[in-house]
């Protein structure tokens, strides 16, 4: 395993020098074949004709050993990039569109997923969120309407169905200034009754 | 040489290479040359699948290579058989063996 790696390293950086070895190697190869044609009477023209059909031509043996390595697929897919990268540069304008879409793209699918997070997939910030449930008052003509303190109190020392019970209330602050009053989101954090720190 | 050379058995390309490896250092025309000769001329290697074979085995341990002179004096890279080579001929030879006689047993049943 090691020495496959390392022999195809040797191949990708040292190319020069690996590639002239199998060449010369080849080449004796293909000479020694032709050679023992020759001793047969054939010329040495027709000797290596001969041997080129009966054993494959440099180049092309060549070409077949530099692909039957792992190396020979860097070395293709750096080709790819390079080319790649050529075309892209000659075509500025398609370059620029498809980096704004490709950035665009993933920017979108960033904040989306950002809100999907956070308001979907991640569980409430209490230690069993999935026992947690909201009670509301209801009456005919508003359902879900707010609850009354006292009622509150009745609810949480009579209610059986639940371990504790919390209410909050939302709560704005008007601030007022040279400007128009303004009710600050930042203070419309509820107020909350005391076991509300429990359940969290 | 009768009849025109014919395909290898597929898997037994391995050990044909390695077994002449098995008794001197080679080079790949003597490799070939030998193969020939030991079947009679019914096994002729193409340079490519032998290159190809040469640089499998050297990456995976089976055999070292040097540079020596020929006796016809010309530079030629020489292959040696490591022991890793020899291990894997010899358990290739036997698992060969073990199929050539079921064949064998298979073909006489009729």
């Amino acid at each position: 395993m090691l020495r496959n790696i390392a022999g195809g390293l040797r191949s990708l950086f040292r190319k020069e020098q690996v590639s002239r070895e199998l060449g010369e190697e080849l080449n004796g190869f293909l000479e020694m074949a032709a050679e023992e044609k020759m001793k047969q009477g054939m010329s040495r023209k027709d000797a290596l004709r001969a041997v080129r059909l009966e054993r494959g031509s440099l180049e092309i043996t060549k070409e077949v050993v530099r692909s039957a390595g792992w190396e020979s697929l860097v070395e293709t897919s750096l080709q790819d990039l390079r080319f790649a990268a050529r075309v892209l540069g000659k075509n500025l304008g398609f370059t620029a569109v498809a980096l704004l879409t490709l950035a665009l793209g993933m920017g979108a699918n960033t904040a989306i997923f950002s809100v999907v997070q956070g308001v979907l997939l991640e569980p409430l910030p209490y230690r069993e969120p999935d026992r947690l449930v909201m009670v509301w008052e209801n009456n005919p003509r508003f359902p879900r309407v707010w609850v009354s303190y006292p009622n509150f109190l009745d609810w949480q020392r009579s209610a059986r169905s639940f371990q504790q019970m919390a209410a909050g209330v939302e709560h704005g602050v008007d601030l007022t200034g040279l400007a128009l009053p303004n009710t600050s989101t930042a203070s419309k954090s509820p107020r909350v009754s005391s076991a509300r720190w429990a359940l969290s | 040489m009768a009849d025109k050379p014919s395909d290898l058995v597929q898997g037994t390309l391995d050990m044909l290479i390695l077994k002449p490896l098995a008794l001197e250092p080679m080079h790949g025309y003597g490799i070939a040359v030998r193969l020939e000769q030991m079947s009679k001329g019914v096994f002729r290697l193409d340079a490519g699948s032998l290159f190809v074979a040469f640089q499998r085995f050297e990456r995976d341990g089976l055999i070292k290579s040097e540079w020596k002179a020929t006796e016809n004096s010309r530079r030629a890279k020489y292959y040696v058989l490591t022991d890793q080579g020899r291990k894997r001929l010899n358990s290739e030879t036997r698992e060969w063996g073990r199929q050539v006689a079921a064949i064998a047993r298979i073909l006489e049943a009729s």
